[in-house]
């Protein structure tokens, strides 16, 4: 009976995997392709190593599990963070039926970053590419 | 074959299903974030199979594996993040 559980979720972490390659292969935009992916392949591995620990039934490959986990939840939006910043900083474009994009107005991103979450303005529906890419952006030390 | 070692080859299956798509979006990413995406997700499937072959060799020393795989896809995330800002600066 145990098993038949630690086999089902397995399957659904796997259907899980399954579906955000699917995502990263067909949604139409960079951005929602790294959503897609983070999201469907935190909880995949989440079920899956689970799944493994529930049919080893053993005290270390649990504390092994669950430290995989742990450190999957923490670790998947701090790099799904990183790597869209660094995608929007470098000019990756947005999907044309984007609604709001809230670094759009602001003329230097990286200076701005601190404060464009509070200063959300409305704005017009426009195309092309959103980030004065010919300014040079300046170096960022931290 | 019992149900679970069914469940195991389905799962597999999926697996590599997962990772030919994930291929396949790597090969044409128009981004290189893209091609860091797809890899993010080769390596979580590479976990997810290390998972796999530990049930089904009943060897528990793979889950080891799996956890140094799941902290050396983070730091190489990171280290692609911080090439792409600095990239074009150089």
């Amino acid at each position: 009976m145990i098993e038949i559980l630690a086999g089902l979720l397995i399957f659904a972490g796997a259907a899980l995997m399954a579906v955000a390659a699917v995502g990263l292969l067909r949604l139409p935009d960079f951005y929602l392709r790294m959503a897609a992916t983070t999201k469907a392949t935190t909880l995949g591995v989440t079920l899956m190593t689970l799944g493994a620990a529930l049919v080893f039934n053993d005290v270390s490959v649990t504390a092994r599990v669950l430290a995989i986990v742990l450190f999957l939840f923490l670790t998947a939006p701090i790099g799904a963070h990183v790597i869209g910043r660094a995608a929007y900083l470098n000019g990756v474009r947005l999907w044309e039926k984007t609604v709001v994009d809230q670094w759009a107005r602001q003329p230097k991103p990286a200076e701005a970053s601190t404060t464009a979450m509070t200063t959300v303005k409305p704005r017009q529906r426009s195309t092309g590419r959103r980030r004065p890419s010919t300014t040079k952006k300046p170096r960022r030390r931290r | 074959m019992t149900t679970l070692e069914l469940f195991l080859d389905g799962a597999a299956v999926l697996l590599a299903l997962a990772v030919v798509l994930t291929f396949i979006r790597i090969v044409r990413g128009p981004s290189l974030a893209d091609r860091v995406v797809g890899f993010e997700l080769l390596s979580a499937a590479a976990i997810g199979i290390i998972a796999i072959a530990s049930v089904r060799f009943h060897d528990a020393v793979f889950i080891d594996v799996a956890l140094l795989l799941s902290l050396l896809a983070f730091v190489s995330t990171v280290a692609f993040a911080r090439f792409l800002d600095r990239r074009d600066e150089a």
